[in-house]
């Protein structure tokens, strides 16, 4: 834990640092002093220190909210659902947030305020996902495979609809272009207000959600062997639900569409940390958190002129890790 | 649901909703999309006019800064200004020293006194320039030759050349008076503007009005196609015009010698192009939101009556 929390702060320090502008790293660490109240005013540029503290640290707080907050609900909804290839996205909420965006961007809200992109991200998600809860809940009880049938259709649903009002929206370039930019995830342009829009849902949900360790711990061992040592599955299940979907919505709302962080983060810190929640959870919002820094760091170097979109930088490294996995698991099912 | 998730959530979506109300101070109100965006001519505005590090960041902005003001104002243009296939100003802008981009932090290092930008610049770029104490303009949507007139009228007397804006808008209008008085009581021929998307201009257009003025008869027009829009392929066939144009724009791709429409087996059949009527437009003049659109009307007449301009 003590490694992941230094690994985040070098991340942080460099991101910030590093950029379209170049600022040196000791006077972006002066700058920031300054900014903290801890160092006189030294001499560099004005406009230094208004890239520091208006870009880039707004824009690496929301990459540490964002990855943190996808990692540890992947790592819940992988608890939840017992299923190693579950993540955020399989029950609407990614696909419930491309939509609410679209809408947001054709429809001409996203000019109007900054805030009607997010809201409207962070409300299309919550809709879809209720709706998913709702259609796959009856008489109070809501079965794992009904749910993530639901996802599926819901999910699939929102993507086709999505991809209609794309299709109307091509008709005017800037609005078709402003849409797949978003779809393919980014933190260009976030600043101190989706810090502010994502910090409580985030850092409230994911602190909620490591209090119930001990529960996932339990759970893991089949639902009847939990529900005899007294907890009630699902109850803890549909909390649990609640809260990562809160968290997830946050996040997306704010980042867009970034794939893979959710799914492949957990795996690894499985591997390394074993499945205890109680060490596992605290650990996916580092790693998320160091994840999704250093993919928007290469997304800010690695091209020259433009920048990269993060959801294609994530997806690029996640999914040959996925592929991995999926290998090993097949393989180490046919020895079996 | 259980009464402890609700209460989870109410109160996760209270946290939301207060962050939405304190964010409110950071909202940035845009100008009207349309009309007069920017109450010309009051004080805020006439402070533009000893602006000395303009940056512009928007092709159509570039064409008219660098017609307005002296280019020692300017310190950035686009780098679309270098494009001769999308830009009529390469030579002038050639005395710019810096090539914009929208980018918060390069714009911001550039530390202009006056930033124009265009209205598809995403909201959240615009409040960190705000936050970032820059001078924004940000230019409503130009759909026709009326919006234009009241953007150099307005970028005039911001910058202080009042006059030199009115000379550019009698300009225009001169350019379409004088194709019209050449053309007039020609025969009309048919013509269909073919998008590289399979897109037209239709009624409501600056084309619409340029074909008009240079004698010609949009087909698109009397097809019922609004703005611009799809022109579904057999729809075009069935047109049969006269004229095929294209744009010589293609996004930055390379020009090619033979248009792609006449190597399409089905544009193939068309009459216009059995015949060798297919004509490449100036993609600098039909796609510009600047005084230079009126030019196109001009290429239009050079096309449809090329002996009204003969020697």
């Amino acid at each position: 834990m003590a490694v992941l929390s230094g690994l985040l702060l070098v991340s942080c320090v460099v991101a910030v640092g590093v950029g379209a502008v170049p600022i040196v790293p000791a006077k972006a660490l002066r700058i920031l002093a300054h900014a903290l109240g801890l160092g006189e005013r030294g001499d560099w540029f004005h406009y230094e220190e208004v890239i520091l503290m208006t870009v880039r640290l707004p824009r690496v707080i929301v990459a540490v909210l964002a990855g943190g907050g996808l990692a540890l609900s992947g790592a819940v909804m992988q608890g939840i659902f017992r299923n190693p290839m579950a993540d955020p996205g399989i029950i609407g909420v990614s696909a419930g947030a491309s939509l609410g965006s679209v809408l947001a961007l054709y429809l001409g809200w996203a000019a109007v305020s900054v805030l009607w992109l997010p809201l409207s991200a962070f409300a299309g998600a919550l809709i879809c996902t209720f709706l998913v809860y709702g259609i796959a809940t009856s008489r109070g009880k809501t079965p794992v495979s009904t749910l993530l049938l639901a996802g599926i259709a819901v999910g699939g649903m929102a993507v086709s609809l999505t991809s209609l009002v794309l299709f109307f929206a091509l008709r005017n370039y800037e609005v078709g272009k402003q849409i797949m930019l978003w779809l393919m995830g980014g933190l260009d342009g976030r600043g101190w207000l989706h810090v502010r829009l994502a910090a409580g849902p985030v850092l409230m949900g994911s602190a909620w959600l490591c209090l119930y360790a001990r529960d996932l711990n339990v759970m893991l061992t089949g639902e009847e062997s939990a529900m005899s040592l007294g907890i009630d599955v699902p109850k803890v299940r549909r909390r649990l639900l609640m809260l990562s979907v809160l968290v997830t919505a946050a996040t997306v709302s704010v980042s867009g569409t970034v794939g893979f962080v959710g799914l492949v983060v957990p795996h690894i810190l499985r591997l390394i940390l074993g499945p205890d929640h109680r060490r596992l959870l605290p650990a996916c919002f580092l790693g998320g958190a160091l994840a999704l820094v250093l993919a928007d760091l290469l997304c800010r170097t690695l091209a020259q002129d433009e920048e990269l979109r993060l959801g294609v930088v994530t997806s690029m490294i996640g999914g040959p890790f996925f592929i991995y996995l999926l290998i090993k698991n097949r393989r180490r099912t046919e020895t079996l | 649901m259980e009464r402890r998730t609700l209460g989870t959530v109410l109160g996760v979506l209270v946290i939301v909703g207060l962050t939405c109300w304190s964010a409110g101070g950071a909202v940035v109100h845009p100008p009207g999309r349309r009309g007069n965006p920017w109450t010309v001519g009051t004080p805020s505005v006439a402070r533009y006019g000893k602006a000395r590090r303009i940056v512009s960041l928007n092709v159509g902005t570039d064409e008219i800064l660098l017609s307005l003001v002296s280019p020692d104002r300017i310190l950035a243009v686009t780098r679309l200004a270098d494009d001769p296939t999308i830009s009529s100003v390469t030579a002038l802008a050639k005395a710019i020293p810096i090539r914009a981009v929208l980018d918060a932090e390069h714009v911001l290092a550039l530390e202009p006194d006056l930033l124009i930008v265009p209205p598809y610049v995403r909201r959240e770029v615009l409040a960190q320039l705000e936050e970032g104490g820059m001078e924004i303009l940000r230019m409503p949507d130009c759909y026709d030759v009326d919006d234009i007139r009241v953007h150099l009228r307005f970028l005039g007397e911001a910058l202080g050349e009042p006059e030199k804006a009115e000379a550019l808008v009698a300009e225009m209008d001169g350019t379409l008076a004088e194709v019209r008085r050449r053309t007039a009581g020609l025969p009309r021929p048919r013509i269909l503007y073919v998008g590289t998307n399979g897109d037209t201009m239709g009624r409501g257009t600056n084309f619409d009005l340029f074909v008009e003025a240079a004698g010609g008869i949009n087909v698109a027009s009397e097809a019922g196609i609004l703005k611009r829009g799809q022109l579904p392929l057999e729809k075009g066939l069935a047109m049969d015009p006269d004229i095929l144009l294209i744009s010589s724009y293609r996004g930055g791709k390379k020009s090619r010698e033979r248009p792609e429409l006449t190597e399409d087996p089905a544009w193939r059949t068309a009459r216009a192009v059995r015949e060798g009527r297919v004509h490449v437009l100036n993609g600098a003049h039909i796609l510009s939101t600047s005084h230079h659109v009126t030019r196109t009307a001009e290429d239009l007449a050079r096309i449809l009556h090329p002996e009204c301009y003969a020697p």
